[in-house]
């Protein structure tokens, strides 16, 4: 193996996994310290409690920030490392602005499908009342939660 | 959070490795016959089908890996 090839095309992969490695450790370090202090996951979490708009709040922060991100790497890759033809920026800038405004409606409506409140549709009549359930069925309104309620963090 | 096994961390490193491995054993041309990433989008992409296919699978990841991760602030 030349160590031309090593340097034009080993090296960026190597060093991209492990700047990527880092950072996603980084987070993961500083993710737990704030649980092991009993701080809330974010300081968003803590200023804005629960519900619908810590939620929109959160997935909104995340959308632009990774967007910001991922555009200042291809302004450095273009003005850095090679200046792709025809109208790379402009693509690059518009086509993922797009794409988030297609996703990101989506995901909210798709975290309201999942998360909104079920009432049952069954009434157990009123002279069954004093008779014994054959089985334990759901006497009030749950809410849906993925699988089996199990929570992501 | 806290009760995620080392192990799954581990898994996804593996798993993020194996891309990059992939990526890196196509650009050095070592093997030949390995497509690069770009490579195996472009021919995905080529037919309408597998484009939406790309993004159905592009928004089921980004749900899972961004979004259903936050849905704790909804419960009580």
């Amino acid at each position: 193996m030349s160590s031309h090839l090593l340097r034009s095309d080993l090296d960026p992969i190597l060093g991209g996994y492990l700047i990527l490695m880092a950072v996603l450790a980084v987070g993961l370090v500083v993710q737990r310290r704030r649980a092991a202090a009993g701080k809330p996951t974010t300081r968003l979490t803590g200023r804005r409690k629960r519900g619908w708009s810590a939620l929109i709040l959160h997935v909104l922060t995340d959308a632009l920030g990774g967007y910001l991100l991922l555009i200042a790497v291809v302004v450095l890759y273009y003005y850095g490392v090679a200046k792709v033809g025809g109208s790379f920026l402009a693509s690059a800038i518009t086509g993922s602005l797009l794409l988030l405004g297609i996703s990101l409606p989506v995901f909210i409506a798709v975290s309201w499908l999942t998360q909104r409140p079920v009432k049952p549709t069954f009434r157990r009549p009123a002279w069954l009342g004093s008779l014994r359930r054959p089985f334990p069925g759901p006497g009030r309104a749950f809410r849906r939660s993925g699988r089996g309620g199990k929570a992501g963090h | 959070m806290d009760n995620h096994p080392v192990l799954g961390y581990l898994v996804w490193a593996v798993l993020i490795g194996a891309v990059f491995a992939w990526e890196g054993l196509a650009l050095s041309g070592i093997s030949g016959s390995v497509p690069t990433l770009s490579a195996t989008f472009r021919v995905i992409m080529r037919y309408p089908p597998g484009r939406w296919a790309l993004f159905a699978l592009w928004l089921w990841l980004g749900w899972h890996l961004f979004v259903r991760g936050w849905h704790f602030l909804l419960r009580a």
